[in-house]
């Protein structure tokens, strides 16, 4: 009930500010774009070309949604203000992946339009195109995490941004960078690389191993955030 | 009603709350006064269940600050140093939100919102952006949210800082009056604001409490006495009550801690000496929290 209260609270916050439209403009122009260079010059009724360029693009986007989350609320001292309220520290970042959750949900459900687009012109594999997008919200998910925990950890809002950005960097090259490594480690880096799986939702299959490894790192990120928090009282 | 036992606060090495004790009885309104960084809002944020002391323990209502926290967040009220808000939601919003929090029934939050705002006088701004606020209302907006659900105690941490004079004179006001029926705790360095709505002042400096008192107690045992008399009254007579602080032709200036006027008479009479003066000076506030934060700076030097 209270997690719900935090998620309003956060939406309207975002929405109350013009610099979210314009974020989201800019998504859906660089994705418009992408998914249209491979309509028209592919001539290919599908949209992978987007997919495979969306871990990329989220990169930037997804760092810049969730900059503020804890980070504002620390320089503005507001954190204070809900923590001394009957609010537990785990509701309060819950409230914060699931409002950053939303936030991203709004800007795909947009994007939904291009399946839609496809479905006109040709005929596209409606099931492979709905698991890519269960895909698409898991690594948002992991994203997302990865942010939270990077603003829990600054007052500035372009630290949390670097921070989150870094480390969602690793996490995709991690499947790029293999082959400079021996072989018995190449299994873990691509284990841990958040594309690998990626690719795996957009080639249609459901596998349990990557849904355990976005849960898992999920709730890692979230977790290590929450700890960043009740610091405060060791 | 709240209690505090041997409340220590260590940030890495540095002790920035040292063994701080007090009881504050339902009802009063206590200032807690101190230079900046004493230790204030540590010891505030204690006290409202944010930060947890490295020792010691703290006890509100009769619940465990930190073993029923929650239970001791829905009793206090709380208005944060600087006063935080989020610039980019409307008055209204903020108060709903934080009714929220507070747990109200959706069907009440309405009324409630209301009813604190009615309190603040900031009926009419509530459609407005709280960036677009002046200082004074962005205050009310802040001491609104401390009221909502009429929690028994209110922690106010500067609630005056970085307003103007009119600004001051009506928080201030607010302040008093919700005090009537509530225990408030309030922060500040500006010591007219303790002698105008406190009842009783707890002086902490480097997280350490050097005076916890009535107010006018504090002010009775610092008395000031000027004499001026006809002959000059020899100095025996005078240091028996206390000591003489100035001495200006046939004119003395003696603190003590007790009302002497009478003595002082009794004895021009019996000399049969004519007394020209015989004031009493209340001594400031400010000259009492000079001198106990300013002694110990000497001793640790």
């Amino acid at each position: 009930m209270k997690t719900l209260s935090i998620v309003t609270k956060e939406l309207k916050i975002y929405f109350n500010h013009p610099m979210s439209y314009i974020i989201a403009v800019i998504f859906l122009l660089m994705t418009g774009w992408f998914f249209s260079s491979s309509l028209f010059i592919v001539k290919l009724a599908e949209i992978n070309s987007l997919l495979t360029i969306l871990p990329f693009l989220l990169l930037f986007f997804i760092p810049a949604i969730t900059m503020k989350t804890i980070a504002e609320e620390k320089r503005q001292g507001t954190i204070e203000l809900i923590l001394t309220n009957p609010v537990s520290d785990s509701s309060f970042i819950i409230g914060k992946y699931l409002s950053s959750m939303l936030i991203m949900c709004f800007l795909y459900l947009f994007t939904l339009i291009y399946p839609l687009m496809l479905s006109i012109a040709g005929d596209p594999d409606g099931g492979k195109i709905f698991v890519s997008y269960i895909g698409l919200l898991l690594l948002t998910s992991l994203y997302i995490s990865i942010g939270i925990f990077a603003s829990s950890f600054t007052k500035n809002q372009i630290i949390s941004f670097i921070v989150a950005f870094m480390i969602i960097f690793i996490f995709f090259m991690l499947d790029k960078v293999t082959i400079f490594f021996p072989a018995q480690f190449q299994n873990i880096l691509q284990y841990l690389s958040t594309t690998y799986h990626f690719n795996n939702f957009t080639l249609g299959f459901i596998d349990m191993g990557d849904l355990t490894y976005y849960i898992a790192f999920t709730v890692l990120f979230l977790y290590l955030a929450y700890y960043k928090i009740t610091e405060r009282y060791y | 009603m709240i209690s505090s036992i041997g409340l220590t606060k260590y940030y890495g090495d540095i002790k920035a709350v040292d063994e701080i004790s007090f009881e504050i009885g339902s009802g009063e309104i206590i200032g807690f006064l101190g230079p900046n960084g004493a230790g204030k809002t540590t010891t505030m944020q204690m006290l409202t269940g944010y930060l947890a002391p490295t020792k010691g323990s703290a006890n509100i209502s009769g619940y465990d600050v930190w073993k029923n926290t929650m239970e001791v967040k829905k009793l206090i009220g709380y208005l944060p140093e600087n006063n935080p808000l989020y610039p980019d939601m409307y008055a209204y919003d903020f108060l709903v939100f934080f009714a929220q929090l507070k747990g109200f029934d959706p069907s009440k939050i309405r009324e409630e919102v209301m009813k604190v705002s009615e309190i603040c006088s900031i009926k009419d701004i509530l459609g407005r952006k709280i960036e677009h606020l002046s200082k004074g209302y962005k205050q009310r907006v802040g001491l609104a949210q401390a009221i909502l659900g009429d929690p028994e105690i209110l922690i106010l941490d500067e609630p005056t800082v970085g307003l103007d004079p009119n600004q001051i004179v009506e928080i201030r006001e607010l302040i008093k009056s919700l005090g009537k029926e509530k225990t408030v705790i309030l922060s500040t360095h500006i010591l007219q604001e303790v002698e105008q709505t406190c009842d009783r002042v707890i002086i902490i400096h480097r997280g350490k409490i050097v005076k916890d008192a009535k107010l006018n107690e504090l002010i009775g045992e610092h008395l000031e006495f000027v004499i001026e008399t006809e002959p000059k009254l020899d100095k025996k007579f005078l240091t028996p009550f206390g000591n003489i602080i100035e001495e200006k032709g046939n004119s003395y200036t003696i603190s003590t801690d007790r009302d002497i006027r009478r003595n002082i008479s009794e004895i021009c009479l019996n000399n049969k000496i004519l007394i020209l003066e015989l004031t009493r000076r209340k001594k400031l506030l400010e000259d009492i929290f000079r001198e106990l934060t300013m002694e110990e700076k000497i001793e640790n030097a």
